[in-house]
């Protein structure tokens, strides 16, 4: 197969970007789409043509959330429910031509290339996502009751791999999908539930901080989503908040 | 320095119980306007607006609903502006995600509605202040305006426009409420097409009524 890539290049943080337009022959349609970016920069090393381009990645089978590319106007390319190691050049025309873009957000600042600095995202999760207690030995799996409806949702929420595709396809860039699924996981679960006001508190002040935007029921991050996460995660963040600030009796 | 905090969320959910209010009063409005449909020369719907302009408490209401548009603009600009800087640098490719239609156009429907309802009140609610000129007598009022084809047509376009702000609003806003639940949403969702439906073909049929003689 044959494309037209037009891939954002940018020096550094400060460098003023643009796009670079590189002609790409003989993929196998069974290529993914980073294995089609390698050999694109197989060839611009070989050539001399110019430094590789930059791009995140790591276990390249969609658990990790490392990879993150804007590719033809959607997070992770067209397909549903894949991170963009999934994608394979088959989901393509021969011919086509590939707009590739970095995440493109206020909090999700580009290092170089297709590269963005996600860690606002690990600095939600530092703000409150986690259970603070001295743990002892493991309890026995029945020990503590939990419906299998309520352990399935904790699960599904659990899923989430902090890619920020819910930040890069939402208009307002938004991180409510994310801290959605970071608060349900947990308190959705029994250990995770005597902190859930203060956690919810926590994590929405730090997302407020680091200049994520207003969630405003588009639902482009769950169209988006690689884990498939729901927007009831949202809601039942939207309700824990009111609960929060309601409910929440301190001295 | 910021001088009013209110976090993303909670300026959310004030949006959302404003737009609540905003939603009984329109279904309030629509019934209110039926009365026009009626062969009794005005007498009904006269009188109803005769109770409006003179019930004290009415009169509190009117105020209270007046901020509450008031009120939802300004937190629907504010958060608007804050969504422009999350993301300072945009997309060269338009976006292609699978997302409702009427989601993204609630800001520009949202001005479109403002737009449409201050003609909404230079036609009736100014007259009734004494800032414009017109027939107190709203029942005539109604009759003279809604028989004029161009006028006709722009209160079907407005309705259109107000169909696609709450299509989407109603649902959204028991999604910011936190009532969006894997239960309820379904219902919640088919509701808000059911009130959208109801709403805008009350009010369409007493414009499309007047303007055929029915």
């Amino acid at each position: 197969m044959r494309f037209t890539l037009h891939i954002w290049r940018q020096e550094n943080a400060h460098a003023k970007g643009q796009f670079e337009t590189y002609p790409i022959d003989n993929i196998s349609p069974d290529c993914s789409f980073l294995e089609m970016l390698d050999i694109l920069n197989e060839s611009l090393i070989n050539d001399r043509i110019a430094h590789p381009v930059c791009f995140d990645n790591d276990c390249r089978e969609g658990i990790c959330g490392m990879c993150g590319l804007y590719i033809n106007g959607r997070p992770h390319g067209n397909d549903d429910g894949i991170t963009t190691c999934q994608l394979h050049m088959r989901k393509f025309n021969d011919g086509d031509e590939i707009w590739i873009e970095p995440w493109r957000a206020k909090a999700f600042p580009v290092i170089r290339d297709l590269v963005v600095d996600r860690s606002a995202l690990d600095k939600i999760i530092q703000a409150g996502g986690y259970i603070n207690t001295t743990t002892g030995g493991v309890p026995d799996a029945n020990a503590i009751p939990i419906p299998k409806h309520v352990a399935d949702m904790a699960m599904d929420a659990a899923a989430c791999i902090g890619c920020g595709a819910c930040v890069a396809a939402c208009k307002n860039a938004s991180a409510m999908l994310f801290v959605g699924a970071k608060v349900s996981h947990l308190a959705l679960l029994p250990q995770g539930e005597v902190e859930a006001m203060d956690r919810v508190r926590s994590m929405v002040e730090k997302m407020d901080e680091l200049g994520f935007g207003n969630c405003t029921n588009t639902y482009a991050c769950e169209a988006e989503c690689p884990k498939l996460i729901k927007r009831q995660n949202i809601s039942r963040l939207n309700r824990h908040w009111i609960g929060s600030l309601l409910g929440r009796d301190k001295k | 320095m910021q001088i009013i905090k209110l976090h993303s969320i909670s300026k959310k959910i004030l949006v959302a119980l404003l737009g609540m209010f905003l939603c009984v009063f329109l279904l309030f409005h629509a019934a209110a306007n039926m009365c026009i449909l009626r062969h009794d020369g005005g007498a009904w719907y006269n009188a109803f607006c005769d109770f409006m302009g003179t019930n004290y408490l009415v009169k509190f209401m009117e105020i209270i609903l007046l901020g509450t548009f008031l009120f939802h603009i300004i937190l629907t600009v504010w958060v608007t502006i804050e969504n422009k800087m999350a993301r300072p640098q945009g997309y060269h490719q338009p976006q292609r995600s699978k997302t409702h239609t009427g989601s993204k156009l609630q800001v520009w429907t949202g001005i479109l509605i403002l737009v449409c309802l201050f003609c909404h009140f230079m036609d009736f609610y100014f007259v009734k202040l004494g800032l414009v000129d017109g027939n107190l007598n709203f029942y005539e009022q109604a009759h003279q305006k809604f028989q004029i084809t161009h006028i006709a047509i722009s209160y079907l376009v407005f309705f259109v426009v107000v169909w696609f702000h709450i299509r989407h609003g109603f649902a959204a806003m028991f999604q910011t409420l936190g009532l969006y639940n894997y239960k309820y949403g379904r219902a919640l969702e088919v509701l808000g097409k059911i009130y959208s439906w109801v709403v805008c073909l009350m009010f369409t049929s007493v414009v499309v009524g007047v303007y055929f003689g029915f």
